[in-house]
Formats: structure tokens, C-alpha cells, sequence
């Protein structure tokens, strides 16, 4: 390989993006670690303070409730999300009869828009009129819960509503993931003697390792960023139960005119997220 | 238990658990949609929001498209998604295909760098954009709106197309290679083609996620005429109160585009399609 | 936008000098698109604001255009209502054009209340034990939605006004006195015994304030505190008018609580293009603009000769009762945002049982001050 020469097309075939890439993203990253050594309310001058935003960051109540909520977040994104989709994509992978009918069915919330998402979903949960306390009641069970009004229940009921939106997601990309596990093989694993079960944990999931390690980083990084769903159905309360960074981040740029506080809630997000994903995809690349 | 008897019972339990799932999923839905059927005297009635109206009120949809200029805004989205879907992919594909298949200096790096685009939250991105948008006058123009989508999407473009074009056996471009075929060749006769799992994921949830864009579009558009779906949406969210029966209605409508995209390019995900690469 | 659309067309072709085109949002589309636009420099030449500290960020930045000598030349103060001119006075300059002027008090069932033999209460004690009544019955005496915080101040300011009389109040509007006294913590004392008796609907913190119509409206709860466009929109939802009366909180001092809605203008405009603004402006707010299309208004309009919407009962009476009582500033217009949160949480952990009335008062004083430090 020594007397290669320089081969430059990788370069080529990543330009189109690269030139996309770096003024609609890289552009904004600058200009808003740039800010977040500033203070001020964004209009005209603001203030060098230095990194003055990220001391006061680091020694704020609220930033921390919302990095809890949020990794609690991350916790049951994987957890739970990952494997109901997993589920549900084996099982609406082979034939039978009314699968597009399936598919689409558990595909069909996370069209909805947001809205309408947080519109149903406080209708459910409503102590006097809601699904779940009127079920309850319909089979004589006192059981009456105010789920995202009470400070407890509030973060794992927003997390059933999201469950319910964001199922398609995942669930697609490990229906296409499935696509790559070929049917010779699973034949071959059959004559070996497998049964269903082994065929799944030892053929299946190994050969979708890449679809894992894909879907893995998504749902990390969108739990990392979840905003629509609190906004709309709880906007960070009861007393900040379901403050979210990113919900946080808002409030103080948008709200309270601390851009360079809410921009520096950015930076560390991101910072964050990369400090978890460069070791986990230097981990699972190599040992490809 | 014989083969036949343990594949029916097999059978069986996968309907089991689809049911249970589905009886779950479904609350949520024909709350949507009895929302949206029902007129205002039904829903002030006290009648459970879980309850179908004896009368239907399809005048909420009618007024839904009229009052939330549905037509319009939905023919505006779908030029957008036309055009941004599928450059973006290419786009997308080309860079997945340079970090995951050619020869470059720190390939996970690239990729990571290609990641950072997801992981900043699209607030902070609004001011700067505005700055040069209005330097370059591209506020109010479907170029720029366009522009910014590709950009926001192409870490995710990376993320899913770098998945999938790692599991493609290296085989098949060194063969190409051996008959003599270019780099950009094999890419769009072999590897783009055989990506087509990817390529339809990626067309599905890249149309609904530049479908439903909201914040960007209300901040480079301005323009009525120029307006997007989920801006039409919010109209029924007034100051003082919100047009229950409008809104689900109008979102149902909304999601028959993207519903249709998702039906036609599911069919890509058939048991077995790919697995002759793979093999 | 019904209403605006044809307008705009009208005058622009009445106009052959002046080309108005509009944008529209949704509430909290409008609040981000302009400050991204305020802190990128592309604000349009006006733009839709309410009173209070949302529009006195563009005055502190100096994006507004100051009205103050333009209104005193073409005699404003005889044209608009005092109130809503007090309202759009901020930082010590006028900074927009008054398009709507609001005054809150609290909207009844009145079937319900004659079922119950309730009369309109008269003082804070009335006040409770019609609620009491009401939830002996059944019914929740008071509707309100807490998902984002200002809907349950709303009587929770009463209840500060009720014990903190005029004087005191206002100086803690402008942040003269501390919040961290004792008429504070006896309103919240109020509002947690509120929450204990259950007068609010169950899990009502989360509940969206543009839902609350919708107990009132099918009867299983009694009050709402809103304003005057409560009436447009018991009559959008086709509701019957004639059930719903009002009265104003009964907090001693007769006040109700207010706020205001304008067009700001760009600071860079011309005197010519000020003029055409205005002019605009005015033909969009005009008694003729509002006969035609008054459901798409918040009415009255802001002026002293405005007639009052047809067939809303309630509204002449409020605006009357107001101008003879007075008002203070609603409190989320008073207070800049992050101390509005501040507020907000503690309604929410009152209620949570996980502060104290006292522990409430002085968070609120804490953020106050916070902010006067910045």
C-alpha cells in the first residue's frame, strides 16, 4: 500500500455535504460558542463575561433536575422504546395476512403533529374526563391518579406518551435492518436444528449489529434533545418534574433574554452527547 | 407437537401480541379521530371524549381546509419535500459512502463531526441563519428553506446510510473495481442500489420530518403564500381558545401525504430482499 | 387572518403609495419569530405585541419606535382608552399602538349558581362559601388550567390584591416593596387551602388554560376568570351566552386585573413611513372594519368612542365596571418572565405539598431580586 498515491475522491463524494454541512451547522456551533462567553439579551452589545455562563451553569438547581430528567430519559429511551420496536419489527417482518395494515397502524402517531400528540394525550390523563381514570372507573376500580399533574408520576407518564409517539421511528429502521439478515441463513440455522428463539438471538440480533449501534446513538441523542412532547404536554412542570435541558435552554434564551446562559445550555448539551458517543462509536467500529 | 401445529401456535401468539399492542396504541387514535368527527353542541355535551357522535360533522373538515388554508400549505410542503428528500439522500448517500467504503484519513472522526448536527438543538441555530439569510436575501424562499433542511438533515442522512453501508459485503465493490468500473460507478450502480432498505427508511422518515418542520419554517418564511402544513395547524390554536374539532380534523387530513409516502415505501421492507448481499 | 386579509387587500388598493403585506403566527410562533428576528436585525416595520414585560424587551433594546410625541401631536390621549395607553407606556416612552385592552374578572354559570340558591358573591368570604356550596353539589367551583402557570395566578393575584390592598400592590408591581411580606404568604395560604378543598379540577396543573372552557361549558364546573373575549369565544364554541354572567373578584378594593395588546413599530422609520403605519393602523382598527368582521376582533377596541360587539352581554358591563373600579397590571405582564416562572413553580409545589406559603413569598423576592441584579 506504500506506493499508493494520495487518493483524494473520499474527499470528493463528502463535499456537496461538507459545504452544506458546514454553513447551515458548523456556522451556528461558532457563532454560539461564541455567545456563550457573552452576556446580554441579544440585541446590540453584549458582553465578554468570559467563562463566567459556565461556572453559574454548573452551580444551578435547575440544570441539574433537568440532566437527571434527562438521562432518566436516555435510560428508558433504550430500554424501553428500543425493545417494544424491536418487538414489534420481528413481528411485523414476515407475512401474514393484514401486515401493511399493522404497519401502518403503529407507524401512524408519530405523523401526527405535535399538537394534536399533546392535545389527545392531556385528554387521556385527565383525572375527571381521561381514558384511564373513566376505565377504572367503567370496571369499579377507585383508582383515580392525577398522572402528569403530580410531581412523582409526572416524568414516567410524559414517557408512555412519547413511547406511543416515537414506537415508528425505531421500529422502521430495525425493519430495514431486518432486510439484511438473509433467509438462507435463517434456513441453514433451521437444519442446524435451531429453534425460533435461538435462530433470533443468535443469527438475528448478530447480524443487525450495525442497525443496533445506528439505532442505539439515534435514540440516545433525540432523548438527549426531547423537547416537543414536554412543551406541549407539561412544559417542564409540575415545579420543574420534567424539566428538560433542552426545554430549559429555551426559557432562558427565548424567555428570560439570557441568550448567553440558554446558549451555553446548548454547548453543553452537545459537549455531552459527544463525550458519550465518540467512545461508543470508537468502541463498536473497531471491533468490526 | 408437530412442525405444522407449532407454526400454527406460533401464528397464534404473534396475533396475541399484536392485539395487546394495538388495543394500547389505539386509545389515542379514535380520540383523534372522535375529535375530529364530532360537532361543538356533542363535544360541550359532557359526552365522553371516548365516545363516537351520532352525528358526524364532516363540516370540520371542510372548514378545516378553508380557515386553515390546508390546500395551499399542503402543496407548498410537498414541493419543499420533493425537492429535499431526495437531493438530500444523494447528498447524504454520497458522504456515507466516502466515510464508510473509501479510503480517508480518521473515518470515525469524520462521522462523528457529521453527528454534531443532530445533537445541536435547532433554537440556538435560528439567530445566526436569520443573520445570513438576510445578508444573502433568502428569507421567503423556498431555496432557503430547502437549504437549511438539507443541512439539518444530513446527520441523520449519515447516521442511517453509514448503518446500513457497513453491513454491505466489501466484496461487492472490489469486484466492481476488478471489472475496471470508477469509484462514482460502483456507488451509484452497486452500492446505492443495493441500499435500497436504507434509501426507503430514509425517504419515509426524512418526508415526515421535513413535513411537520415548524420552527425553522416559521422563522425563514414569512410569506403566507409560501406557509407549510404544521404553521396552518397552529391556527386553530388561538389566543383564547383552541378549535378542538378543527384541529384533529385538519390533522388528519395533513397526514394523508406523508401516510402515503410511508405505504408506498414499506413495501421495500421485504423479508429476504437484501439478504442475497449479505450472503 | 379572515378579517385581516381582505382589509389589507382594501387599503392596499385604496393606497397606491403604500404596499402592506402581512405575516401571520400562532401565539407562541410570533413571541420566537420576533425575537430571533429582533436579535438577527430584520424586524419588519411593525409588529404585533402585548403589554407588559414581553414588549418591554424590544423597548430595552431600543428596537421600538418611542410614540410618545408623535401620540401627543395627533392627540392620542383623546382617541384611545387611558388604560391600554398606560398599558403600552413602557420604560417611560409609548411604545406601540393600543389594538386591544383587556379586563379580567370571573365568568359564572348563572343556571348553576340559581340551582344552588348562590348569590353573587360580594366578599372573599361569600366567595368561599360559594365555592364551598358548589362542591358540596358536586360541581368544581373553579375551572383553571396550570400548564403554564398564568392561568392559576390569575386568582391568585386577587387574593394578593384582596390582602395586600391597592397601595401596597402596585408598589410591588414595580418591585418598590418586597413580595416576601405577609399579605403574599396569606394569598398563598389561600390559594393551598383552594387546592386542599379540592376547588379546582383534579390534576388541573397540567391542564392547557384554552381547555378550561370545557368544563365550564358542559357544567361540571362553575367559574373561570377570564376577560371580556370570553364572551366571543362562549359564543365560537356555540355555546348558550345567556347561561354565563360575571362578576368582578370580590377583593375589597374593587379593582380588576388588565393587560393590553399593540403593534409595535420599527424605530427605524421614516416620519413618511410612521405616517402610512399609522395609517394602516387605523383602517385596520376602525369602527367599520370591526362591524363587519367582530368575531376575528378582541373587542372593544382600545378607544373611548368604541361600540360594544353585538350579542355579548358581559363585555360592556366589564369594561364599564372597570373603568369606574380601576385595575392594576396582571401580574405575568408585570413581572419579566423568569420571575413569572418562579411564581409558576411555586403554585405548582403548593400545591404538590412540597413548599410552604412562606418558602413561596420569599422565592418570588429571591427572583425579583435576581433579576434587579443583572
Amino acid at each position: 500500500m506504500k506506493t499508493k498515491k494520495k487518493d483524494y475522491s473520499a474527499y470528493a463524494f463528502m463535499l456537496p455535504a461538507l459545504i452544506i454541512y458546514l454553513s447551515v451547522i458548523i456556522f451556528p456551533v461558532g457563532y454560539s460558542l461564541y455567545i456563550s462567553l457573552h452576556s446580554g439579551t441579544g440585541v446590540g452589545g453584549m458582553r465578554f463575561v468570559g467563562l463566567t455562563n459556565y461556572i453559574t451553569l454548573f452551580q444551578d438547581k435547575i440544570f441539574y433536575i433537568a440532566l437527571k430528567n434527562n438521562l432518566i430519559w436516555i435510560f428508558l429511551t433504550v430500554c424501553v422504546t428500543m425493545t417494544v420496536a424491536l418487538a414489534l419489527a420481528v413481528l411485523l417482518n414476515n407475512k401474514f395476512r393484514g401486515r401493511t395494515f399493522f404497519r401502518a397502524f403503529f407507524y401512524f402517531p408519530c405523523v401526527v403533529a405535535g399538537i394534536a400528540v399533546a392535545l389527545i394525550w392531556r385528554w387521556i390523563y385527565n383525572p375527571n374526563i381521561g381514558f384511564i381514570n373513566e376505565f377504572f372507573r367503567a370496571i369499579g376500580v377507585d383508582f383515580s391518579q392525577t398522572w402528569i399533574s403530580s410531581e412523582k408520576t409526572a416524568l414516567i407518564a410524559l414517557f408512555v406518551a412519547a413511547l406511543w409517539q416515537a414506537i415508528g421511528q425505531p421500529m422502521i429502521l430495525f425493519l430495514a435492518g431486518l432486510q439484511a439478515v438473509s433467509v438462507d441463513v435463517l434456513e441453514a440455522a433451521s437444519i442446524d436444528g435451531a429453534n425460533a428463539v435461538q435462530k433470533f438471538f443468535r443469527v438475528t440480533l448478530p447480524l443487525m449489529r450495525d442497525t443496533f449501534i445506528m439505532v442505539i446513538a439515534i435514540l440516545v441523542i433525540s432523548a438527549m434533545k426531547v423537547y416537543d412532547i414536554v412543551k406541549g404536554l407539561t412544559d417542564g412542570g409540575p415545579n420543574n418534574a420534567t424539566q428538560m435541558l433542552s426545554t430549559y435552554m429555551y426559557s432562558q434564551a427565548f424567555d428570560y433574554n439570557n441568550v448567553g446562559y440558554g446558549t451555553t445550555i446548548a454547548i453543553v448539551m452537545v459537549l455531552i452527547m459527544l463525550i458519550v458517543i465518540i467512545p461508543y462509536l470508537s468502541f463498536t467500529t473497531k471491533n468490526n | 407437537m408437530d412442525g405444522k401445529a407449532k407454526k400454527t401456535a406460533g401464528m397464534a401468539l404473534k396475533y396475541i401480541v399484536l392485539i395487546i399492542l394495538a388495543i394500547l396504541w389505539v386509545v389515542p387514535i379514535i380520540t383523534l379521530v372522535f375529535t375530529a368527527v364530532k360537532s361543538k353542541a356533542d363535544f360541550f355535551s359532557g359526552m365522553s371524549l371516548f365516545q363516537m357522535p351520532e352525528n358526524i360533522a364532516w363540516d370540520n373538515f371542510t372548514n378545516a381546509m378553508t380557515k386553515g388554508r390546508l390546500f395551499q400549505y399542503m402543496k407548498n410542503d410537498l414541493i419543499i419535500c420533493c425537492l429535499k428528500v431526495p437531493l438530500g439522500i444523494f447528498v447524504e448517500a454520497m458522504a456515507a459512502f466516502a466515510i464508510t467504503r473509501l479510503t480517508l484519513k480518521k473515518p470515525t472522526a469524520w462521522f462523528t463531526f457529521f453527528l454534531i448536527g443532530m445533537m445541536l438543538p435547532m433554537q440556538v441555530a435560528l439567530v445566526p441563519i436569520s443573520i445570513i439569510y438576510n445578508k444573502l436575501n433568502l428569507t421567503n424562499t423556498y431555496f432557503g428553506l430547502f437549504y437549511v433542511y438539507i443541512g439539518f438533515g444530513i446527520s441523520n442522512g449519515i447516521l442511517i446510510m453509514h448503518g446500513f453501508f457497513k453491513g454491505i459485503p466489501r466484496d461487492l465493490d472490489e469486484a466492481a473495481y476488478i471489472d475496471g468500473a470508477s469509484k462514482w460507478r460502483t456507488f451509484i450502480n452497486i452500492i446505492f442500489p443495493v441500499a435500497k432498505p436504507a434509501v426507503a427508511t430514509l425517504l419515509i422518515t426524512d418526508f415526515l420530518a421535513t413535513w411537520n418542520e415548524y420552527l425553522l419554517a416559521t422563522v425563514i418564511i414569512n410569506d403566507n403564500k409560501l406557509k407549510t402544513v404544521p404553521v396552518g395547524l397552529m391556527t386553530f390554536v388561538g389566543e383564547h381558545g383552541t378549535d378542538y374539532g378543527y384541529l384533529c380534523a385538519g390533522v388528519l387530513v395533513s397526514v394523508i401525504p406523508v401516510m402515503a409516502v410511508y405505504l408506498i415505501f414499506q413495501r421495500y421492507f421485504v423479508e429476504g430482499m437484501a439478504g442475497a448481499v449479505k450472503s | 387572518m379572515d378579517a385581516i386579509d381582505p382589509l389589507t387587500e382594501e387599503f392596499n388598493a385604496a393606497h397606491d403609495n403604500i404596499e402592506v403585506t402581512v405575516a401571520y403566527y400562532d401565539t407562541d410562533g410570533i413571541k420566537d419569530a420576533c425575537k430571533v428576528a429582533a436579535q438577527a436585525g430584520t424586524l419588519p416595520h411593525m409588529w404585533f405585541n402585548w403589554g407588559g414585560s414581553l414588549g418591554q424587551y424590544y423597548v430595552d433594546n431600543g428596537c421600538t419606535y418611542d410614540l410618545t410625541a408623535y401620540a401627543e401631536e395627533n392627540k392620542w390621549s383623546d382617541t384611545f382608552n387611558a388604560g391600554a395607553l398606560n398599558l403600552c407606556t413602557l420604560g417611560g416612552q409609548l411604545s406601540g399602538y393600543p389594538t386591544s385592552y383587556n379586563v379580567l374578572g370571573i365568568y359564572y354559570r348563572k343556571d348553576i349558581f340559581e340551582q344552588y340558591g348562590i348569590a353573587v358573591p360580594t366578599t372573599l368570604d361569600e366567595f368561599d362559601a360559594a365555592c364551598a356550596t358548589l362542591k358540596e353539589n358536586g360541581i368544581i367551583p373553579v375551572s383553571t388550567a396550570g400548564l403554564y402557570g398564568w392561568h392559576v395566578m390569575r386568582l391568585l393575584e386577587q387574593f394578593v390584591e384582596t390582602y395586600a390592598g391597592v397601595e401596597l400592590h402596585d408598589k410591588m408591581n414595580s418591585f418598590e416593596e418586597s413580595w416576601d411580606n405577609e399579605a403574599v404568604v396569606k394569598a398563598f395560604t389561600k390559594y393551598q387551602e383552594y387546592c386542599e378543598k379540592g376547588y379546582f379540577p383534579d390534576g388541573f396543573l397540567t391542564a392547557d388554560p384554552n381547555d378550561t372552557i370545557m368544563a365550564t361549558g358542559s357544567g361540571t364546573a362553575a367559574m373561570d376568570v377570564q376577560g371580556q373575549w370570553y364572551d366571543g369565544n362562549i359564543l365560537q364554541n356555540e355555546l348558550d351566552i345567556n347561561n354565563f354572567g360575571w362578576f368582578p373578584f370580590p377583593n375589597g378594593t374593587g379593582r380588576m386585573s388588565a393587560f393590553a395588546e399593540m403593534t409595535q413599530f420599527n424605530k427605524n422609520l421614516s416620519d413618511a413611513e410612521l405616517a402610512a403605519c399609522v395609517e394602516y393602523m387605523d383602517y385596520l382598527y376602525s369602527e367599520e372594519a370591526t362591524a363587519q368582521y367582530g368575531q376575528y376582533y378582541n373587542l372593544p377596541l382600545p378607544r373611548n368612542d368604541a361600540s360594544m360587539p353585538e350579542g355579548q352581554p358581559n363585555v360592556p358591563e366589564m369594561i364599564e365596571t372597570s373603568g369606574k373600579g380601576g385595575t392594576f397590571t396582571i401580574t405575568d405582564q408585570a413581572f419579566p418572565t423568569e420571575v413569572a416562572d418562579v411564581l409558576f413553580a411555586a403554585q405548582d409545589a403548593i400545591y404538590g405539598g412540597t413548599m410552604t406559603p412562606e418558602q413561596a413569598a420569599s422565592d418570588v423576592q429571591a427572583a425579583i431580586e435576581a433579576y434587579l441584579a443583572k
